[in-house]
């Protein structure tokens, strides 16, 4: 027939049009799930974040639980026993208890160690040349009571 | 004797006028290929780009959009559906540049070389021929889907031809493809349109399209002359017109049959709704260039 050529050309190209109506279906199902997954993925993600930032915030938290903790270490002469307190899980206070082994002279030269160890907020300090004794009493002492503060 | 004061006008023979109507056809469509070349020279490109954004898309089983690409596939496809393939005959730049070629080449074969026919490939190896297009389209529709089209860069002619259109050079990693264009240079030397013929991806897709038969040209048969090829002989595509070429997708619309043949048998049914087919051809130009401006295919607006 006259047209056959016309018409055998038309039904391949609606055959194949037809094709792409249950492609594009599996595709958009395809990308749905896609979708889902993704927003999954991103809750997770965002626990993660959560869970990170908080353990993050644990490290940075103090090693000191608050409270009033005594220590005692042996000095020059004898022992020396100082008072730490711990407030909002900082060192706020270092109260000398009993010094009496130790010199008076010797005990002004080591006070500046109470004002080091509040700034740095630990026992790091340097002992006070030609008051070692003392300065190591002053410093295990408080070391002592820290060590008392740990959670 | 009755003395003749005005001159009788010897009337011109058909075969002249014939003649001079192919010759303005033939400036009109020559005419026609530059305004196109120069203000959509890119068009083939993007056409071609929709067929491989579908398998591409298609290759990840994503969703199919109807982007620019896509738009511009559906722009040409369905203005070949209406108008047959009057893009390839009249508006594609790299069609325009083989018919080019192989002017040029008729030309120095004649006036140099002295020869009385141009050369041109044996008729009966041309339907074979025309088969490889559409192994080079599922080549590179399979290469697309399969999303390997990277192991393909710098191998298409058509990429290093858009660089000259673009007034540019193409880079280095370009030379395979610069080395086809080459060899298709010369094969557009020696064979009329034999890019569009045995290579185009493209035309193959238009070529496989329900191309509208009121499109399509028509031939009154009975009223043929006897032993006349005509036809047959001028179509720069092989179209055996004495059987069905006609409903042969390799036809480019071109009209140069319908121009020689001497009994007018050859028509566009649809040409008869217009005076004459010059107004047919300037009318499907006008809606193409229309059509091409809104697809953002012009480069100037």
């Amino acid at each position: 027939m006259k047209y056959r050529n016309f018409i055998t050309k038309v039904l391949c190209f609606l055959l194949v049009f037809a094709a792409f109506v249950p492609y594009q279906a599996k595709a958009a199902r395809k990308a749905e799930e896609e979708a889902e997954n993704a927003a999954k993925i991103a809750e997770v993600e965002a626990a993660n974040r959560e869970v990170r930032k908080q353990m993050a915030e644990a490290e940075n938290a103090s090693p000191y639980t608050d409270g009033v903790y005594e220590g005692t270490a042996e000095g020059f002469g004898g022992p020396v026993s100082v008072e730490v307190t711990i407030d909002g899980g900082d060192i706020t206070e270092i109260r000398l208890l009993d010094v009496s082994g130790e010199d008076p002279a010797y005990l002004m030269q080591v006070e500046s160690l109470l004002d080091q160890m509040l700034q740095t907020q630990g026992v790091d300090v340097d002992t006070i040349s030609g008051a070692t004794f003392t300065s190591k009493g002053l410093i295990h002492a408080v070391t002592e009571a820290l060590r008392k503060a740990r959670r | 004797m009755v003395q003749q004061n005005e001159q009788v006008k010897k009337p011109v023979p058909a075969s002249v006028k014939r003649k001079t109507a192919n010759r303005n056809k033939a400036l009109m469509r020559a005419a026609l290929q530059v305004l196109f070349f120069v203000t959509m020279p890119g068009a083939f490109v993007a056409g071609f780009n929709g067929i491989k954004y579908i398998f591409r898309t298609m290759g990840t089983g994503s969703v199919l959009e109807i982007n620019s690409f896509a738009m511009v596939l559906i722009g040409l496809g369905g203005f070949t559906l209406l108008f047959g393939r009057f893009f390839c005959g009249y508006v594609c730049s790299f069609g325009a540049l083989g018919d080019l070629v192989y002017w040029l080449s008729g030309l120095f074969q004649k006036k140099v070389l002295k020869k009385r026919k141009q050369f041109s490939l044996p008729k009966q190896a041309l339907p074979v021929l025309q088969k490889l297009k559409y192994l080079n389209l599922a080549f590179i529709v399979l290469m697309t889907a399969a999303g390997r089209m990277e192991s393909l860069h710098g191998t298409s002619p058509w990429d290093v031809f858009s660089r000259f259109t673009a007034l540019k050079l193409p880079t280095a990693d370009y030379l395979p493809g610069i080395i086809c264009l080459i060899l298709i240079l010369i094969g557009m030397a020696v064979q009329s349109r034999f890019f569009c013929q045995f290579l185009c991806p493209l035309g193959a897709f238009f070529a496989v399209l329900p191309i509208l038969p009121f499109a399509m040209l028509h031939r009154d048969a009975p009223n043929c002359l006897k032993g006349c090829s005509a036809c047959k002989n001028t179509c720069p595509v092989g179209l055996k017109l004495e059987t069905d070429g006609f409903r042969n997708g390799e036809c480019i619309s071109c009209g140069k049959c319908a121009g020689v043949c001497p009994k007018n048998n050859l028509q566009y049914p649809a040409a008869t709704l217009f005076k004459n087919d010059i107004i047919y051809v300037l009318f499907r130009a006008a809606v193409f260039f229309g059509l091409g401006v809104w697809l953002g295919l012009c480069r100037f607006f």
